[in-house]
């Protein structure tokens, strides 16, 4: 589980940009560290990180790799306990980070839900975290697992389903990657037949420098994460947004450029196939957009923007919330001068669309396969927390549940009635 | 005249020995005259041998062919022996024997005619005793008078009449009035034997009388001037001839009458158009006019003929004596008041004018004196009067210009005469007058060019006589933030007069010219000052012509306009008569054209290696030197300026002078206006200060800023404690040193203070009352919501009442951002300008204080109210109507999400089409590196456009984007205050109503922005206005 920031703009010359100072902060030879904590409870893939040539990059202080190296085990049970009993170290790391932070506006957590680390110790660092700094943010970039491979994971919905509690419960705002939607990007998309780690990992690290760019690049608009996210988020339960990145392109495909516009480009944003997670059509909920904010980098002239605008809402190529504002916010912001693209505009879509509670359904899908079988159970019982009961995997269920019907209930226009008829939420 | 007293003696002695008279007798007077006249006005001195020598041959030819071969040879055989004696040949004085001969031959008169018989006996002895005496009275004579009496066609005649013309006294008695037959027999002088000889007899014809009497009035030139009063001719002899002189003298008017030669008269004339004074042919008045003397009439006209023709001398008489009595009060430079230099180069300008008419006039002169063909009145008329139209032309523009009252300050006088020039060359007809009036122009543009020059060159508006248009305002000076708009000001005084009378401003001719000039000239010199203050090394002054490379303005100007006008219009002309002025301006632009093209290729190949510095030190050294010089080139200029020719009607001045002096001043801004924004950008980092500016007034630094605004917020939010201008002004140094270190320290923030309770007061009910009435049906939903919720509402506005700033409705105090630009961005960044950035700073702190407040409305805070509702459900299933809690806090969370939707679309609007397409243009203005000029107002026009843009409408009390702004800021509070206050109390009326005071904003800001649109075209806003009417909320709730 890393508590890592991945940017690629990290090896700048000094006062080339403004922003750095928001993720890096400089050392006493003016080189730049980041502000990132990278935790793991088996060392394998730090160690890949510190034989890579980013390895000078981190403080070796914030680097944490459990003394035992064995790992979760792909148990959520097992990570969340051990971050228990890690808390200290941890936390001092957190600490001190934060104290280092000028103006701390909140936290940046990268995970997968799937597994034991990233979903149980992440689930743990989420949870204190909220009790720590109640006032501060709390952002996720969360990797769901791969729907189309028969997962190495048995265990995989549990994980999911409890992670998915936290997530609902503790984290401000949850940026989902999904990695069967990856996948497909890079073989449909960018005609990769196997797509390696590091090619998905690219994709990810692009969407995350890009949505992050209007922090790092300050410009009149989404200077700060809240400002960010605070619109496209109305309930607080439906903070899950997706992503979409157009034109995607690999280092190998640089040969095929196309010509890109403002529309163009948002129009790319809308279908589906840009998208980053996978939900299937549901015929029978007219699932719709709540909130959608593109952020387009490139030589853009802004006339262009409400003209694109205009365009898309008289083709009505977006469906909207019938109950409340429908519009699609764009956030214009710089590219990094480093990065040398082959395209004049690109364009980041974080939306927050009611079909993502399809990924949620599946899950718990999934989960009640399993639950009707009482399978796999007994790794969990191990753990304390399970030890006297299974408590704890019916409330997740619930809650995401609950998750569920609020977004299918924001598919309808009397939403704004909608805790009338809802029984009282539980927590 | 001490020589006169000798001249009379010898000629009295001359009379009385060779012909007997008595002293009072009437002939011997008219004999005197004839001797004194012969005397005076003798042709004899500058002798041209060969005309003498052809006269005596022709004499001789004529001689044969009458028959007298004898009288021919003999002519011949004498004039050879004469020639040949030995006195003559080391006479110091040359030419002598020729001299007398001259003599001789003027004296005689027709020699065919002299009776033969007697002559024929006489003739052997005559002419060589004749020739004897002759020489020897003549030569003796002459010789010693010489030294004293050079009267070589060169020395002005007018001399002698500036003597004596005062006395204006003449003999009034008409020559040759008596015959006396003596006096005319004309070839040989009467010598020793003849004066006893009766008198001859072929005189006796009454027309042989007339014929003698008409030659000797011919050949008299009486000096009808001069202290020597001539003698009446005293009374006859013999009664009888006394009678017509008697009946003369009584009959009054003819007695009064000097009859005056033709040819005096011509002289007269001439000498008195030489030197306009008082003279013996016409007086002045005391008004300074002339008239034709009384009793001056010519031999072949009356009296009043010959007044009437000379009459149209008298009024160009009263010009040329208005001019040159201007020419002398103006030929020293006065100093207190000092004379304005185009005054002195106007009557410089003149001077060059009379001396030619001058010049032309000695002409005349030499032409009348030396009798060699025949002048009469009428053919110096002629002559005279393209001069004469001229002088009256000149004389006109120059009243018109000198038409000031005495108080006039020198660049009225200046300005005025220029433009008085300039339109009569505008006006005239004639090509000649145009040449004349376009020489005095440009010899009065002289000392505008120089000082132009001088400014261009130097940089130095060297403007002693305080005449030139533009001047200098010594008060701002060049560190001063208003110097680029107000370091210069531009005179242009409308003088009473002109508006008084209903004639057209003579200056408007000349501002033709100039106004298109100024602009630049003005902006050349601020920014060589500009440059001089921020220690650039001074830009090299570049030629304007090849070849001349130390040329002044002024030559280049003349050599211009005499290359266009002297050479190629004249082919033009002559192939397209009619289409010459378009021939011409396309010549001229064409020549323009290519003349810069060219100049600027030499320019780049000359100069465009050199070195600054090393062109500056050696430009520095020979000052002195072109000093000289240009001392120099002041006559070769005015020279030059005098070989312009006329100027044919086609061609415009204006459009000549402008065309001349436009390209290269041009051309002098631009290499300086490269320059100065080069170093202004380069060194002095124009850029970066209105960066920073943007970066902080424009929140265009966004996380600076929102560090800025989110702290101050949060304190105002606290209750408003310890905010006032100093510690927001450390707070924002210390946020903008983040980005700018070095700058951070020039800005400084001050809060305007609460002014007064009462004034507060009515400012927060006032206004709204009057917005009511006049265009917001919405405001009184608002007044009336607002009085439902006064008891919420009190607590903040008490809070803020209590706090010591004044907050504007949108509860954002009243900030200023000062940003102390160092000097030269000043320039760019003045006060005025800040001041609407400082509006714009406004208008966007208070769309941040909206949405920084719903931001800051979080989820977390309302979770806690979870706990409660899980008891509240176990609790009491017993709520009757009230709402249940979960769902009023969904509502109120759907209120934050509408709110925050609603404020972010305007922000993110504003912030696309306003603030980043300024931005975009700044910048872009910026690379483009324009001149100063251009940078300060294109970045005015883009300031006022986005103000337009923002602010919407110019009236300050009723802006109704502030109006929407502020209610939505108004509801944030309610929100706000019932997020965080204790939300088990809220009930569903008060969600109800914010909920319905928003839909009300939402759909005013509609309704507003439709008919802006619908109105008038407003790009930028049809995107704002498309989104806002797709999502008018739907908040109505049953």
């Amino acid at each position: 589980m890393e508590y890592l920031l991945k940017g690629r703009w990290k090896i700048m010359p000094r006062r080339a940009q403004t922003g750095k100072d928001v993720f890096f902060y400089q050392a006493d030879d003016e080189h730049y560290i980041p502000r990132s904590v990278l935790l793991d409870l088996e060392p394998r893939v730090i160690h890949t990180i510190m034989n890579s040539p980013y390895a000078k990059l981190y403080n070796p202080e914030n680097i944490y790799m459990s003394k035992q190296g064995g790992g979760a085990g792909n148990n959520w049970a097992a990570g969340f306990s051990q971050g228990e009993r890690i808390y200290d170290e941890v936390f001092d790391i957190i600490d001190r980070e934060a104290d280092g932070s000028d103006s701390l506006e909140g936290f940046v957590l990268c995970h997968s839900i799937a597994g034991g680390t990233g979903s149980g110790l992440g689930s743990y660092i989420l949870e204190r975290l909220n009790d720590r700094f109640p006032k501060k943010l709390v952002q996720t970039y969360s990797v769901f697992p791969n729907q189309d491979e028969i997962s190495d994971v048995v265990v995989q919905p549990y994980n999911s389903l409890l992670t998915l509690k936290r997530l609902t419960q503790s984290a401000d705002c949850v940026v989902v990657l999904d990695n069967t939607a990856l996948n497909r990007i890079a073989s449909d998309r960018l005609h990769i037949t196997n797509p390696t780690f590091s090619q998905i990992n690219s994709l990810v690290s692009n969407i995350m420098s890009v949505s992050t760019a209007t922090l790092r690049y300050p410009s009149y608009m989404n200077n700060d994460l809240i400002g960010l996210i605070a619109p496209l988020i109305p309930t607080p339960r439906l903070h899950f947004l997706m992503t979409g990145f157009t034109p995607l392109t690999t280092d190998q495909e640089v040969a095929s450029v196309r010509k890109t516009t403002v529309l163009d480009v948002m129009r790319r944003l809308l279908q589906p196939k840009n998208m980053m997670v996978s939900t299937p059509l549901d015929r029978n909920t007219q699932h719709c957009y709540i909130s959608i904010l593109n952020i387009i980098q490139g030589e853009v002239d802004p006339t262009q923007v409400h003209k694109s605008l205009q365009r898309i809402r008289e083709r009505k190529m977006a469906q909207f919330i019938p109950w409340g504002p429908a519009s699609i916010q764009v956030a214009l912001s710089k590219k990094s001068p480093y990065i040398q693209s082959a395209h004049r505009v690109s364009g980041l879509m974080l939306a927050n669309h009611t079909n993502i509670s399809a990924l949620f359904e599946r899950t718990l899908k999934q989960y009640d396969k399993l639950r009707k079988r009482e399978a796999f159970l007994e790794q969990f019982r191990k753990e304390n927390m399970f030890a006297e009961s299974l408590d704890e995997l019916d409330q997740s269920r619930e809650v995401v549940q609950l998750l569920v019907d609020e977004y299918v209930a924001a598919t309808n226009p009397d939403y704004l009635s909608w805790g009338l008829k809802q029984g009282p939420m539980e927590t | 005249m001490t020589n006169s007293g000798k001249f009379d003696a010898l000629t009295k002695q001359l009379i009385t020995h060779l012909l007997g008279f008595k002293e009072d007798e009437e002939n011997f007077i008219r004999s005197e005259q004839f001797v004194l006249s012969n005397l005076l006005y003798h042709h004899c001195l500058a002798v041209n041998s060969h005309a003498v020598r052809r006269s005596i041959d022709g004499l001789a030819l004529k001689f044969t062919v009458h028959g007298q071969h004898q009288r021919a040879a003999r002519l011949k055989d004498l004039t050879h022996k004469f020639l040949a004696s030995p006195i003559f040949k080391d006479h110091h004085e040359t030419d002598l024997e020729w001299s007398l001969l001259s003599l001789l031959l003027h004296l005689s008169n027709s020699p065919t005619q002299v009776p033969l018989e007697e002559g024929e006996v006489q003739l052997p002895q005559t002419p060589l005793d004749e020739g004897r005496q002759e020489e020897l009275d003549w030569a003796a004579y002459l010789r010693e008078d010489d030294p004293d009496y050079v009267l070589g066609p060169e020395e002005p005649l007018s001399d002698w009449s500036d003597d004596d013309d005062c006395e204006g006294c003449a003999g009034k008695d008409p020559p040759g009035e008596q015959l006396y037959t003596h006096s005319s027999t004309p070839p040989s002088l009467p010598e020793d034997p003849l004066t006893a000889k009766p008198p001859l007899p072929g005189l006796k014809t009454l027309e042989q009388l007339h014929r003698a009497k008409s030659w000797l009035s011919a050949k008299t030139h009486l000096q009808y001037w001069g202290p020597k009063q001539p003698q009446e001719l005293p009374a006859s002899d013999h009664p009888m001839a006394n009678i017509a002189k008697l009946c003369e003298g009584g009959s009054g008017i003819h007695r009064q009458c000097q009859q005056l030669s033709e040819w005096a008269v011509m002289r007269e004339v001439v000498w008195s158009l030489m030197c306009p004074v008082s003279s013996h042919v016409f007086v002045t008045n005391q008004k300074g006019q002339f008239s034709v003397r009384r009793g001056i009439t010519l031999s072949s006209l009356t009296p009043a003929a010959s007044r009437s023709m000379l009459e149209y001398v008298c009024e160009p008489l009263m010009h040329l004596h208005v001019l040159d009595a201007f020419m002398h009060n103006h030929k020293t430079p006065r100093l207190e008041p000092p004379t304005p230099f185009t005054v002195l180069a106007y009557a410089s300008g003149l001077w060059h004018w009379r001396q030619a008419f001058h010049h032309h006039l000695k002409g005349l002169e030499d032409a009348i004196k030396d009798q060699e063909s025949t002048h009469t009145l009428l053919w110096l008329e002629g002559e005279l009067l393209p001069w004469l139209r001229t002088l009256a032309v000149l004389f006109g523009v120059h009243m018109k210009a000198f038409a000031l009252p005495p108080e006039a300050s020198p660049r009225t006088v200046a300005m005025r005469l220029l433009g008085s020039l300039c339109e009569s060359v505008e006006g005239a007809g004639e090509a000649g007058v145009r040449g004349v009036l376009l020489r005095l122009l440009l010899h009065t543009l002289r000392s505008y060019l120089s000082i132009m020059h001088s400014w261009l060159m130097h940089g130095s508006l060297l403007d002693h006589a305080q005449e030139f248009i533009v001047h200098r305002d010594e008060s701002v000076t060049v560190y001063d933030e208003r110097f680029w708009h107000k370091a210069f000001i531009l005179s242009f005084e409308n003088d009473d007069l002109n508006q008084n009378r209903d004639t057209r401003n003579p200056v408007m001719a000349i501002m033709k010219i100039l106004s298109p000039l100024l602009a630049i000239l003005t902006s050349v010199g601020k920014s060589q000052e500009l440059l001089a203050a921020l220690g650039a090394p001074p830009v090299a002054l570049q030629s304007h012509l090849k070849g001349h490379t130390d040329c002044s303005l002024e030559e280049v100007v003349v050599r211009y306009i005499k290359g266009t006008v002297c050479s190629p219009p004249k082919e033009s002309e002559r192939e397209l008569p009619e289409d010459s002025e378009r021939g011409q301006e396309d010549s001229t632009k064409g020549k323009v054209k290519e003349s810069a093209a060219r100049n600027s290729t030499v320019l780049a190949s000359e100069y465009g290696g050199l070195d600054p510095l090393m062109w500056a030190a050696f430009n520095e050294t020979p000052q002195d030197n072109s000093v000289k010089e240009t001392q120099l080139n002041v006559d070769h200029i005015a020279s030059l300026i005098e070989e312009i020719g006329d100027i044919p009607t086609g061609v415009s001045v204006v459009f000549l002078l402008t065309s001349a002096l436009q390209p290269l001043v041009r051309r002098r801004q631009e290499e300086l206006s490269t320059k100065l924004t080069r170093v202004l950008l380069e060194e002095h980092q124009l850029a970066i200060h209105c960066q920073v500016v943007r970066s902080v007034l424009l929140m265009e630094a966004g996380d600076v800023m929102h560090e800025f605004y989110s702290h101050l917020f949060s304190k105002m939010d606290a209750g408003g404690e310890g905010i006032d201008s100093i510690s927001l002004t450390l707070l924002l140094q210390y946020c903008v040193a983040r980005l700018y270190p070095d700058l951070a320290q020039f800005f400084s923030v001050s809060l305007l203070l609460q002014r007064n309770a009462e004034e507060q007061a009515s400012d927060s009910s006032q206004p709204s009352l009057v917005k009511s009435d006049r265009v917001l049906p919405i405001e009184e939903h608002e007044r009336l919501g607002k009085r439902t919720q006064k008891i919420h509402d009190s607590k903040h506005f008490q809070k803020s009442a209590s706090s010591k700033m004044s907050l504007t409705r949108a509860g954002v105090p009243e900030l200023q951002i000062c940003y102390q630009a160092p000097w030269p961005a000043n320039l760019l960044l003045t006060e005025p300008v800040l001041k609407k950035f400082n509006k714009l700073f406004n208008f966007s702190l208070s769309l941040k204080r909206v949405t920084n407040g719903l931001e800051r409305l979080k989820f977390k805070e309302l979770s806690s109210w979870n706990l409660i509702l899980g008891h509240e459900a176990e609790e009491s299933s017993t709520e009757g109507p009230q709402m249940p809690l979960q769902s009023r806090l969904h509502r109120l969370q759907l209120l934050r999400q509408w709110l925050l939707c609603f404020s972010r679309e305007l922000h993110d609007h504003f912030a696309n089409t306003a603030f980043l397409p300024f931005y975009q243009a700044v910048e872009q203005l910026i690379l483009a590196a324009p001149s100063l000029n251009t940078i300060i107002t294109e970045h005015e026009k883009l300031l006022n456009k986005i103000s337009s843009e923002c602010l919407m409408g110019r009236d300050e009390k009723i802006l109704p984007l502030q109006v929407v702004l502020n209610k939505v800021f108004w509801l944030t509070q309610q929100l706000s205050h019932l997020w965080l206050g204790d939300v088990s109390r809220v009930n569903v009326e008060e969600i109800t109503n914010l909920e319905t005071h928003y839909a009300q904003v939402h759909r005013y800001l509609v309704n507003f922005l439709t008919t802006l649109v619908s109105h008038s075209f407003s790009p930028h806003l049809e995107g704002l206005t498309r989104t806002l009417v797709d999502t008018v909320p739907l908040l109505t709730h049953q």
